[in-house]
């Protein structure tokens, strides 16, 4: 089957804000799409709409064969029976119920043995048997999470919800669960759709991202594509003007990292916790073209590129180069003049180890890996 | 000591609680988690006998169910039977008389559970009914025993509407308020102060308990 | 909520200014003209403006302030302090009992009216209770009657001593339903929650009280004998003593007659 979550939704509050959204989800193979956007910008609406906590004013959600919702007909398939699994911001766990007890919640109409070996098996998976007879009020923040995840899990949901999941923990805890957060989802094989407003967790989690802006959907694509290629202006100020490219770690010595990517290599500051494959982020400002291959140099990373396109952009020239794969730089307009930068100009990109900034993935989506 | 009046005393309590937690619990969990507008008239009806006089309250409530008005002549033709100088009739005063006491710190409790708690039952698979009873109903507990609590305690020194529906029949209306006010009248201090000992240890007793199990409750979900 | 606590503290605030205020000026005439504080039972309530007329017209300048209650209730009041010069009671044991205790001025007990009690049914009844007199209590249509609660109310005592003398109280006496005092008794038969009631002849009397009523013979009952007390700590014994020669003299009786009440024999 080749479902897919489709939106096509309109949400106007009190006040005028409205929240639109067009928007498809594939189901198979399942991956995390994120909605990103800054804070204010509706993603949380839509992710409640199809989580059928809150109701569009128009259009309809389908899932699959199934239609969710459909504001002309009425229709509204309220959230229990959606078999949806959803995560507030704020783990909502029972506070008069144990782990153990939370995470069987939704396991009622399950057998007892079943429920039993179901339960003890996720205790297990997210490391909380320790703590299955704990109240909620006994945990840590990140404890607490994964204690929702599980509970949000038992009931086998077609869609997993997640509403910036992390955004609650602090800082130490949120890089340390990014990554096992990434991995529970992938094992899960439960397609999901996040919320979040924070890039890296955009790209540590997602293997698609849907860019919200001021209500609307403005960009669907794979991670590294939206990041690299922002549609417009609007987009590019809310993701950054940045160069994201999937690359395997081939070799790692010395705190460094020997990335290998479109068949170039590339040298980078080993981040830590990176696995066999990373995002490798290069921002335009960290871009130097030169002319020639230099003799010698401090800077690790000298690309031999084509100029593909150039774009004025305020004062500043933006010059996208193919070296392999894309590379952005931007020059001044007299830098441009002196090295003569048309499309077609043979031109040497010459990157610092420590600007190619490494984003550490867990496994990847079957769908977009690389 | 007037026995029979102690035990009618404590029928009443009992049968009044009972009923104000059958109509008192929905009506909170409404008035406590609905965004109606006219909320507030209901809100203001229900607390109403806190500030009419209870002699005022007893008078309205005797007009009403008496057999010449047409509620006294639907339950007469209903049962048979008639409501003033009955314990039906005392019953009905009771559950007004003490409604606020109950329905308000069930609305307080039911309002104060968040709605992501209900969000997450609904989408564990949980249906409203089910999200009412196994997550609600728990958290809001120690406001719904406030308001049992509250009734039965407030019935047990019910005075002045038993004074004006009751008619001060033994074993049928003469409760241990009236007992006592009947032997204050006659003079008879000793008795109106024995009864009126045995009144206050009762619910001393009654409202220490429940607090101690409260603080039971409470220390159980440190969560909150 | 800030402006709430504001809110509170203000009417707190005005209230106690205008309590002291309140008390200043009453203790600023206090001296000037002799107040008269009566306590008197609640079958006075409609009687009582008129002999207040009658006695200001003899006594120009006297102030008269009454508080009604029951007698049981004033009783206890007195008997713990209560600033009353006159005691108004429904039954005169109640004065004779202050005296025992004391508190009475010397040979201050007297009484001054006969009560007495009539069958009564508001307009709406379709019981015929002039023809039927006693009788009209064992209709098989009376399911309930109210009378006053004999065990304090002497309008309740006596009437019990009527039912019995008519020979009705064993057929009557389980639809029996009791009123605190004889107003509320009148209250239950008006609001036609009970059938029928024995109430004061006072009470039927009274302005817009209605109804109709048969009233039972005086001797039927042992009379209910009004009496009163002037107070040992009245402030002015004298005032006191001139409206109870008013209450017992031609002007008071006259008064009272009209509000259903006998004169002592």
């Amino acid at each position: 089957m080749a479902g897919s979550l489709a939106l096509d939704m309109e949400r106007r509050y009190q006040g005028g804000a409205v929240v639109r959204a067009a928007l498809e989800v594939p189901l198979e193979p399942p991956g995390v799409t994120v909605l990103f956007g800054p804070s204010g910008s509706g993603k949380t609406t839509i992710l409640r709409c199809v989580a059928g906590l809150e109701r569009p004013d128009r259009g309809t959600i389908r899932f699959g064969e199934e239609v969710w919702t459909d504001a002309e007909s009425g229709r509204h398939v309220p959230p229990q029976r959606r078999r949806v699994g959803f995560l507030h911001q704020e783990p909502a766990l029972f506070p008069h119920r144990s782990v153990r007890g939370n995470v069987a919640f939704g396991l009622r109409r399950v057998p007892r043995d079943e429920r039993r070996a179901r339960v003890a098996e996720l205790l297990e998976r997210f490391g909380l048997a320790a703590l299955a007879d704990r109240r909620p009020g006994q945990l840590s923040g990140g404890e607490r999470q994964r204690v929702a995840l599980a509970r949000a899990l038992a009931p086998s949901p077609r869609l997993l919800l997640l509403d910036e999941p992390l955004s609650a923990l602090d800082t130490p805890t949120r890089e340390e669960l990014r990554l096992e957060l990434r991995r529970h989802l992938i094992d899960a094989g439960v397609p999901s759709l996040l919320v979040t407003h924070d890039r890296a967790e955009a790209m540590v989690l997602g293997d698609r991202v849907a860019v919200v802006i001021g209500g609307e959907v403005r960009q669907v694509g794979a991670v590294e594509d939206v990041f690299s290629h922002p549609v417009d202006a609007e987009v590019a100020r809310a993701v950054g003007v940045e160069t994201v490219v999937v690359a395997r770690v081939r070799e790692r010595h010395d705190g460094l990292l020997v990335l290998e990517t479109h068949g170039r290599r590339l040298v980078a500051v080993d981040p830590g916790l990176a696995g066999e494959h990373v995002l490798a982020c290069i921002r335009a400002e960290e871009v130097v073209l030169r002319l020639e291959e230099p003799v010698a140099e401090s800077a690790r990373n000298h690309l031999a590129a084509t100029v593909v396109a150039l774009r004025r952009e305020g004062p500043l020239d933006r010059i996208v180069l193919d070296c392999g794969f894309e590379l952005t730089a931007v020059v001044t307009p007299e830098a441009r003049r002196e090295l003569g930068l048309e499309p077609g100009r043979r031109v040497v990109a010459v990157v610092k180890a420590p600007a190619v900034h490494c984003v550490p993935r867990g496994p990847w989506g079957l769908a977009w890996g690389a | 000591m007037d026995v029979q009046a102690l035990g009618l005393t404590l029928r009443l309590a009992s049968a009044t609680t009972g009923v104000l937690f059958a109509l008192g619990v929905p009506l909170a969990y409404w008035l406590g988690r609905s965004e109606r507008r006219w909320k507030v008239l209901v809100e203001a009806v229900v607390a109403l006998p806190l500030v009419l006089p209870p002699t005022v309250l007893g008078f309205y409530v005797l007009l009403a169910i008496s057999p010449r008005s047409p509620i006294g002549r639907w339950f007469e033709s209903l049962t048979g039977s008639r409501l003033p100088f009955t314990f039906r009739g005392l019953l009905v005063a009771s559950v007004l008389y003490s409604l606020p006491f109950a329905v308000q710190p069930m609305a307080v409790a039911f309002g104060q559970v968040e709605r992501r708690m209900l969000e997450a039952s609904w989408t564990l698979g949980e249906g409203r009914l089910g999200t009412f009873l196994r997550t609600v109903v728990p958290l809001a507990l120690p406001g719904i025993v406030t308001g049992a609590v509250l009734s039965f305690a407030h019935t047990l020194g019910e005075f002045g509407v038993v004074l004006m529906v009751g008619g001060n029949v033994p074993g049928e209306t003469r409760t241990i308020s009236i007992s006592i006010y009947d032997h204050v009248q006659a003079l008879d201090y000793g008795a109106a102060g024995e009864t009126a000992a045995v009144l206050l240890a009762f619910s001393f007793l009654v409202l220490a308990v429940t607090y101690a199990l409260q603080r039971r409750a409470w220390a159980t979900w440190p969560g909150r | 909520m800030r402006w709430l606590r504001w809110a509170a503290a203000a009417v707190v605030a005005v209230a106690s200014l205008c309590g002291a205020a309140g008390c200043g000026g009453a203790a600023a005439r206090g001296p000037a003209t002799p107040v008269l504080r009566i306590a008197a039972a609640a079958d006075l309530q409609y009687a009582m403006g008129e002999l207040i007329e009658a006695f200001r017209a003899e006594h120009p300048g006297a102030e008269v302030r009454v508080s009604f209650g029951s007698s049981g209730t004033l009783f206890a009041q007195l008997e713990n302090g209560a600033p009353f010069d006159l005691y108004l009671a429904a039954d005169v044991a109640y004065a004779e009992r202050l005296r025992d205790e004391g508190l009475v001025a010397p040979g201050g007990v007297f009484t001054y009216a006969v009560g007495r009690i009539v069958v009564w049914v508001p307009d709406t009844s379709t019981l015929d209770v002039e023809g039927l007199g006693m009788e009209a209590l064992i209709q098989p249509s009376v399911r309930t009657v109210a009378i006053a609660n004999p065990d304090h109310a002497p309008y309740g005592r006596a009437a019990v001593a009527a039912m019995r003398a008519f020979g009705v109280y064993p057929r009557v006496k389980g639809r029996l339903v009791l009123g605190e005092n004889i107003a509320q008794t009148a209250q239950f038969v008006q609001t036609g929650a009970a059938d029928v009631g024995i109430i004061a002849l006072s009470l039927a009397l009274a302005p817009g009280a209605g109804g109709r009523w048969w009233e039972i013979p005086a001797e039927a009952h042992p009379p209910i004998l009004q009496g009163g007390a002037i107070m040992r700590r009245a402030r002015d014994p004298g005032t006191a003593r001139a409206f109870v020669r008013l209450l017992q003299g031609p002007v008071g009786r006259r008064i009272l007659a009209r509000y259903g009440f006998e004169e002592p024999s």
